[in-house]
């Protein structure tokens, strides 16, 4: 792999996010995640207190806010008028009640839908005028566009915030990634839909390869890294169809084996990806009674463990199929070695 | 009337425009902004559909400018005047009287490194079809570790019919190319398969039929109907295809030592703003008519011709220069004429093209000579 090339392409794809040093890089909105909120929570946890404690940002959310409706919207559920109408309204909450110019959201789907809802009201300005005049109607709250990438209308996502200040976590970091392989794994709703919106662009996305160079690993590529991790609305939400999800996630960790055996981390930003890259490794070991112990991060959750944060009662690190001891060994992260596994576990 | 005629551009279309302007007796000087004549052409190894040595047709043609002024490493910066008196400067500093121009500035191969998913600039083995064919012309079809090729995918259509990079045109040469490159590839490496993915596959030529049937009966060159998705490197350098077989439907992967981009062509439009030219919305310049003006421009006295208005075949730019020389010396002659008789309604469609009569001449109309 020509390492210039994809610098190339890199410069791109690339979206200015404010970093901390930046005036307007400290105070921002943020939207939570459902899917997070339900099945993993702790990331959402691990990156408030890095943000907050680490980097300090003042970061607001207001008790009025709305899920962005995505799962409904992509499930066909809810219509792309309601999708509008619920975006449109997230945001006159976070700038008219919290007062920020700069939001980000936790999830991908959330950042998808909320760009995806920007552009057409940049291509169809009869689409603006109606979300405008409905929002009006239903809330009685006032039309406002975010503009936080380079201030053209949009938004960003939570990983896009731990790359722009990558350099300063980096300095703050206790543990280094030195000589650790690693991998990235972006969302498809991260990059897949607008790879314009991509830092890095979706074939070869900078977000997350950006991050682990920053703490020193050395990043590789394998056959199937861009392949799906199988979630899919449709195949995590009916049972018939699960055999999806694990047969896609056993196809890229097959490949990855077959690539570079010694990578044991897989970064992730998207709550999706995140929960099934490991959750299903669980079910290939029961079902076919093999073993990749790939351990599956979010970028929060990797940047906590290298800040020093305890990987079971700050990280969330508890609640993976696979487990995270061979990694924090690898590392060099101490835990306590005189409780088991179980007991390291419950931490409260 | 200054009977010199510029030629900007020294590829096989302003190359063949020049030698017939010089046989008809005009003076021709050709710009070329390379140090050497001959376009993309000179670049090639042999061309479809009969492998003629694409140096034997750079040679043939530049056989054909004698007499002819051609400067080499120069562009045109400026354009002044009306024909036929245009004055003409170049990047040299150098001014030339013109009765006429002729822009046959050719085409810009695609960049493959816009299909990202392809890995072009950044998997060693991802290869575009103007790097296989330099390969071919040295006899040295070899992967980036320095060993041939056992299994190859070639794949149609980058950067043709594709709106994702807003080029909805066909390149019309590359299906012909790929099965050219593929006997090639057949004869020097035979063991080598060679799998190419169409979308369809559009060998419209005289002969052109005839090779594809050739490479799969005589060379056993496989042919799937198929888009390619993503390509990934594995760890020796070969790359893991992802595609859709769209005849079944079904998705499919194949792993290949060396996957080979067949990139199409892109306008080179270098010129709109100083020669005042048209360019369409697929990128090429425009032509005062699709039908029966081809070769005029919509600009008077500039004329078009080869690539620059659009993908063509070598032999098609051969002759699309030789006909563009003929209406540039109709052009001229009705200069001529003009001077005995100011008339010109005997020789549509030139008098139409030549709007409010002609404003070189101060003399009233005169019944025609003829």
């Amino acid at each position: 792999m020509k390492l210039a090339g994809k610098v190339k392409a890199w410069e791109k794809h690339q979206k200015a996010v404010p970093s901390v040093d930046e005036p307007n890089g400290k105070v921002w909105g943020c939207f939570r995640s459902c899917f997070l909120q339900s099945a993993a929570p702790y990331t959402e946890g691990i990156a408030y207190k890095i943000l907050k404690n680490d980097l300090g940002m003042d970061l607001r959310e207001a008790p009025g806010h709305t899920s962005c409706g995505a799962i409904g919207y992509h499930g066909d559920v809810s219509n792309l008028e309601t999708q509008m109408v619920v975006a449109a309204r997230n945001f006159s909450v976070a700038h008219y009640e919290l007062g920020v110019n700069n939001l980000f959201s936790f999830c991908v789907t959330s950042f998808a839908n909320y760009t995806e809802v920007i552009k057409l009201w940049e291509e169809e300005p009869e689409l603006k005028e109606y979300t405008e005049k409905m929002l009006k109607e239903t809330t009685g709250r006032e039309f406002w566009i975010p503009r936080v990438s380079g201030g053209r209308p949009s938004v960003v996502h939570a990983s896009d915030v731990f790359f722009a200040n990558r350099h300063f976590l980096a300095a703050k970091a206790k543990y280094s990634l030195k000589g650790v392989k690693a991998t990235d794994h972006v969302g498809c709703h991260y990059a897949k839909i607008f790879p314009e919106e991509s830092m890095g662009g979706a074939e070869f996305p900078q977000v997350l390869v950006g991050i682990l160079e920053a703490f020193g690993a050395e990043v590789v590529d394998y056959p199937e890294r861009r392949h799906c991790c199988g979630m899919g609305f449709r195949q995590c939400a009916f049972p018939e169809n699960r055999d999806y999800t694990a047969g896609s996630v056993y196809k890229k960790l097959q490949s990855l084996k077959e690539a570079h055996p010694d990578c044991k981390l897989i970064l992730t930003n998207c709550p999706g990806c995140t929960v099934f890259l490991d959750a299903e490794q669980g079910t290939i070991k029961e079902v076919l009674e093999e073993e990749f112990n790939v351990s599956i991060l979010d970028y929060a959750q990797l940047t906590g463990l290298l800040l020093g944060y305890d990987p079971f009662k700050d990280c969330g690190l508890n609640a993976k199929a696979v487990a995270i001891e061979p990694l924090l060994d690898q590392i060099g992260i101490p835990y306590d070695k005189s409780k088991t596994a179980e007991q390291r576990r419950r931490p409260f | 009337m200054n009977k010199n005629i510029v030629v900007i551009g020294g590829g096989v279309a302003g190359m063949a425009a020049a030698g017939k302007l010089r046989e008809f007796g005009y003076e021709v000087t050709l710009i070329e902004k390379e140090k050497e004549l001959g376009g993309n052409v000179k670049n090639w190894y042999k061309v479809f559909p009969d492998f003629t040595d694409a140096a034997e047709i750079i040679n043939k043609l530049k056989g054909e400018l004698k007499g002819i002024r051609v400067i080499n490493n120069a562009t045109v910066t400026q354009i002044n005047g009306v024909a036929p008196n245009f004055e003409v400067i170049t990047s040299t500093g150098e001014k030339i009287d013109a009765a006429s121009i002729l822009v046959a500035t050719g085409f810009k191969p695609f960049n493959a490194a816009l299909k990202e998913e392809y890995g072009y600039g950044i998997y060693n083995n991802s290869i575009t079809s103007i790097e296989l064919d330099a390969m071919l012309k040295q006899h040295q079809v070899q992967t980036a570790s320095g060993k041939p090729p056992q299994k190859i995918a070639m794949i149609h259509c980058v950067g043709s019919r594709d709106q994702q990079v807003n080029n909805n045109y066909c390149s019309r040469v590359c299906c012909t190319n790929t099965v050219k490159v593929a006997i090639e590839i057949k004869e020097q490496i035979p063991d080598c398969e060679i799998y190419c993915l169409y979308m369809d596959i559009r060998v419209f030529g005289r002969g052109y039929e005839e090779l594809y049937r050739t490479s799969q009966e005589k060379f056993g060159v496989q042919f799937i109907r198929g888009r390619l998705s993503e390509a990934g490197e594995k760890t020796d350098g070969s790359l893991l295809l992802r595609l859709e077989d769209t005849l079944t439907a079904k998705p499919m992967r194949l792993t290949v030592d060396m996957l080979v981009l067949m990139v199409g062509m892109v306008g080179n439009t270098e010129l709109a703003e100083i020669a005042d030219l048209k360019v369409g919305c697929d990128r090429f310049y425009t032509t005062a008519h699709e039908q029966y003006s081809n070769n005029n421009s919509e600009k008077k006295g500039i004329f078009l011709a080869g690539t620059a208005t659009g993908p063509k075949a070598i032999m098609e730019s051969i002759t699309d220069g030789r006909s563009a020389a003929a209406e540039i010396a109709a052009f001229l002659h009705s200069f001529t004429l003009e001077n005995m008789s100011c008339d010109l309604s005997f020789r549509q469609p030139f008098a139409s093209m030549i709007a409010g009569g002609n404003q070189f001449c101060n003399t009233p109309p005169q019944p025609s000579p003829y």
